[in-house]
């Protein structure tokens, strides 16, 4: 213990600036943050504000780069790489040089990012206490996938420099992967997601995470700096394997969606239905000029949702084409149109994009196709309905977030937009609606304004906190569009939001079909 | 038999295809000053960095304090100084920050040795390392690596670019320290290690030419002066203990590596009737050196040869 805090304490002694450095940006945050918020620190409409979004986000940038020239200077203070450090022939303890480490981390990196985030939940009207487990699940995030990444870099490169080009080496490589998935996806017609090993937070913290452990074990105990880079290099080796494997892998992802998604039973019906709109068109157009992919464009109607329950779209869909003559071509949806995956009861336009090669798209064109869908469902269950009247106030969403009728967030009446604010994540999916009138208002009272959005947040499998450092999460929440465009209604003042909470009740895959569907002209 | 500080077995490193230090073998005997001297490149600073536990061995292995080199580390450096040319110093500290820093580390650190130290030395306290001089980063180093009174000493060319004034200074605390102590250090300068080394080996291209006692050494080796009656060529089969032989006129050179008068004069007189008279001078410490680096080489290109030849 002893060698541990002598060893920090010099740390400390050499690294201040450094310390005061990221302290300083940190400090910076907790001013300028909650500024993003005008409605938060009570600025009247129509007084002129700073807005403080580009200066808080640079500052986050800031921080980050700031804990990486501190992590490369406190352990490349006792650098691992190399045969000219003086601490390797002193009777150094490798246990108690991690340990020193590891402590100056806690105190200089993870400490004052707690408490800033503490202190920003608190300007920004959001009890701290209630985020702890928030605050605790995000900590165990940032150190799976950044703090110890970043670590077991610096324990493989000998100075500042190059880790720094390591830095940029894996940015690149993030890049070109993205770029690879993506591109690979477009000409098979798969979403990237087929690609990621998880989508799961916590799995890819504990991946990542574990590789860096057992790189920076490597280096301490036993400065095998090979077996360490053997080990950092295991990450970007297992992603691509995902892209060699692609097709094993979606293999193995349907596979796994169609065991989370049991397919319904004989007679048993949907949860919803499908529609194509009669006025409706399909549209088709090429990636690009000259490519031989076509993006194909279906808008859907979806209804038959029983009243209280929901139903959201939370994996990959299929959509079959078949013509009159038996040609078959089937592929995944690759967008769901305006994020419209989630549905209430009531009645909702959707639209669904996908890629097709237009060898195919032609052959499927000449005459009106049978379309099937298969989606793979969630069955969502309305449990408690909070009814808040419609004001420029701000409320709080039970238990959740703070919340207040916005327009470019600014307090505006009569625009209905919601700004909501969440700590460290997004609520428990919640449908949000209004109490919607037949008739036009009243004279005494106003007719609402309202614009087009999502009417659902939150999320049916939701972790405790969402990956990084800005502690806020918020979410700009609309009404839609089809109770003003498509059922004629008017939303009064007065009147109330309506907020749903649900939760998941069954997985399902349900197929559907849509027969005599005539595609448009590829254009 | 003296206990060995130091011994390696067939220890070995190699770069690529290439042996730093190639199956070498030595014991350093306990309280010795051992030198090990080769030219830049002849492996020195990898023999030490493989004794150090810095590098790990290809082949073999070498035993330090009596603990398996590949197990030194932690605690085990209480009892080691190893101050090495091109050491990297905590450069942001002072003198005494350091001194102060490394305290902290050592059991055994002698307060009143390292006041000793630092007076002699003449080090600043509280001067940055990195506004020292090399003399004074070196001074430095050595404080820091004596103060806690070590059992083995090693140093890797630490009088490598230093004033005289300086290295006789160094050699001066190395020489106070030396009753309680093995110092093994590495040498390019035959000259600087001569007057105070007890012992010696000499490395070259990494292989262990000899390792032995400086007084043995120099009283096995001789320049050998045979003036003969009449003009002859050399002999052939000549001894392997005759290095470097010339012959010109009446006159034959070699040099001697296992020197004993009678028998050496003997052995001359059964190989070469015609010797008339014989002269033995005594050699410095630079021409034994020469002479066992340039004969080894000589044999090194004629086997070389000898395999072209046999290959082609």
């Amino acid at each position: 213990m002893k060698q541990i805090l002598h060893i920090f304490v010099k740390d400390t002694r050499r690294f201040w600036p450094e310390i005061l450095g990221s302290l300083a940006i940190l400090a910076a945050l907790v001013f300028v943050y909650p500024r993003r918020f005008p409605e938060v620190l009570h600025i009247p409409v129509g007084q002129p504000y700073l807005n403080m979004w580009e200066y808080s986000n640079l500052l986050f940038v800031l921080a980050m780069v700031s804990w990486c020239l501190l992590i490369a200077r406190l352990i490349h203070a006792e650098a691992l790489v190399g045969d000219r450090q003086f601490w390797l022939t002193r009777p150094y303890g490798w246990r108690s040089l991690l340990a020193a480490k590891l402590l100056f981390l806690v105190a200089f990196l993870y400490l004052p990012l707690a408490v800033m985030q503490i202190l920003i939940l608190a300007a920004s009207g959001l009890h701290p206490l209630a985020a702890l487990p928030g605050l605790s699940y995000n900590l165990l995030l940032l150190t799976g996938v950044i703090v110890l990444p970043l670590v077991a870099i610096a324990t493989v490169t000998s100075d500042f420099i190059r880790m720094a080009l390591t830095l940029v080496a894996v940015l690149t490589g993030m890049v070109t992967y993205i770029v690879l998935t993506l591109h690979i996806s477009l000409d098979e017609a798969l979403s990237p997601a087929h690609l990621l090993p998880t989508k799961n937070q916590l799995s890819s913290a504990l991946l990542l995470g574990c590789f860096s452990v057992a790189a920076i074990l490597l280096q301490y105990a036993g400065r095998r700096t090979r077996m360490a880079l053997v080990m950092l290099l295991c990450v970007p080796a297992l992603l691509m394997a995902g892209i060699v494997l692609k097709p094993v892998m979606a293999r193995a992802e349907q596979g796994r969606i169609d065991r989370a998604f049991p397919p319904l039973a004989a007679g048993e019906a949907a949860p919803l239905q499908i529609a194509i709109p009669a006025n409706s068109h399909t549209m088709v157009s090429r990636w690009q000029p000259g490519s031989d992919m076509a993006n194909v464009y279906i808008r859907l109607a979806i209804s038959g949702i029983p009243e209280n329950k929901g139903v959201f779209i939370d994996a990959p869909a299929r959509v079959t084409f078949i013509a009159p003559d038996g040609f078959q071509w089937s592929g995944e949806v690759y967008e769901w149109s305006w994020g419209n995956k989630e549905f209430a009861s009531a009645f909702k336009r959707s639209a669904i994009d996908l890629n097709m090669p237009v060898s195919a798209y032609t052959r499927l064109q000449a005459k009106p196709v049978t379309l099937r869908f298969t989606l793979p469902l969630t069955l969502l269950d309305a449990k408690e309905t909070t009814r808040i009247p419609i004001s420029a106030e701000r409320f709080a969403i039970p238990g959740q977030g703070d919340c207040q009728a916005t327009a470019n967030g600014r307090s505006l009446i009569p625009e209905a937009i919601f700004s909501c604010r969440f700590a460290f994540q997004r609520p428990q999916v919640t449908h949000i609606s209004a109490e919607w009138s037949d008739a036009p208002c009243p004279a005494e009272q106003i007719e609402l304004d309202y614009r087009g959005g999502p009417d659902w947040m939150g999320s049916s499998e939701s972790e405790p906190a969402e990956l990084g450092i800005d502690p806020m999460k918020s979410s700009i929440i609309g009404l839609g569009t089809e109770y003003k465009e498509h059922l004629g209604k008017h939303l009064c003042s007065g009147h109330s939001f309506i907020l749903t909470q649900y939760q998941p009740e069954r997985r399902m895959q349900a197929t559907f079909t849509v027969d005599n569907v005539q595609l448009a002209a590829l254009r | 038999m003296m206990k060995a500080t130091i011994h390696t077995e067939n220890l070995s490193r190699k770069f690529g295809q290439t042996f730093a230090v190639n199956h070498v073998g030595l014991d350093v005997p306990e309280g010795s000053i051992y030198a090990l001297v080769g030219a830049n490149g002849a492996g020195k600073t990898t023999l030490i960095k493989l004794l150090m536990n810095i590098l790990r061995p290809t082949a073999g292995h070498s035993v330090v304090l009596a603990s398996d080199s590949r197990c030194l580390k932690g605690k085990a450096f209480e009892r080691i100084g190893y101050v090495s040319e091109n050491q990297e110093l905590q450069e942001g500290m002072s003198v005494g920050e350091m001194l102060d820093y490394f305290r902290a580390f050592y059991s055994t650190w002698d307060r009143d040795l390292e006041a000793q130290l630092v007076r002699q030395f003449d080090l600043p306290r509280g001067r940055k390392l990195s506004q020292l001089s090399r003399g004074m980063k070196m001074k430095a180093a050595f404080a820091s690596s004596l103060a806690y009174r070590p059992a083995l000493i090693v140093l890797d060319e630490p009088f490598s670019g230093l004033d005289p004034l300086v290295r006789d200074e160094l050699i001066d605390v190395l020489l106070e320290r030396a009753p309680e102590t093995t110092i093994f250090l590495s040498s390019h300068d035959l000259a600087e290690i001569e007057s105070f080394s007890s012992h010696v080996g000499f490395l070259d291209s990494g292989k262990l030419l000899f390792s032995e006692e400086m007084s043995v050494l120099s009283e096995r080796f001789r320049e050998v002066t045979v003036t003969l009656a009449q003009p002859s060529p050399l002999p052939a089969n000549l001894p392997a203990s005759w290095l470097q032989p010339q012959s010109a006129d009446c006159m034959l050179r070699f040099v001697h590596n296992r020197y004993e008068e009678l028998a050496t004069a003997r052995e001359i007189y059964a190989l070469i009737p015609t010797a008339r008279d014989i002269s033995f001078d005594a050699m410095p410490l630079r021409s034994i050196f020469l002479a066992i680096a340039k004969a080894n080489r000589g044999a090194a290109q004629a086997n070389s040869a000898a395999a072209q030849e046999a290959h082609a």
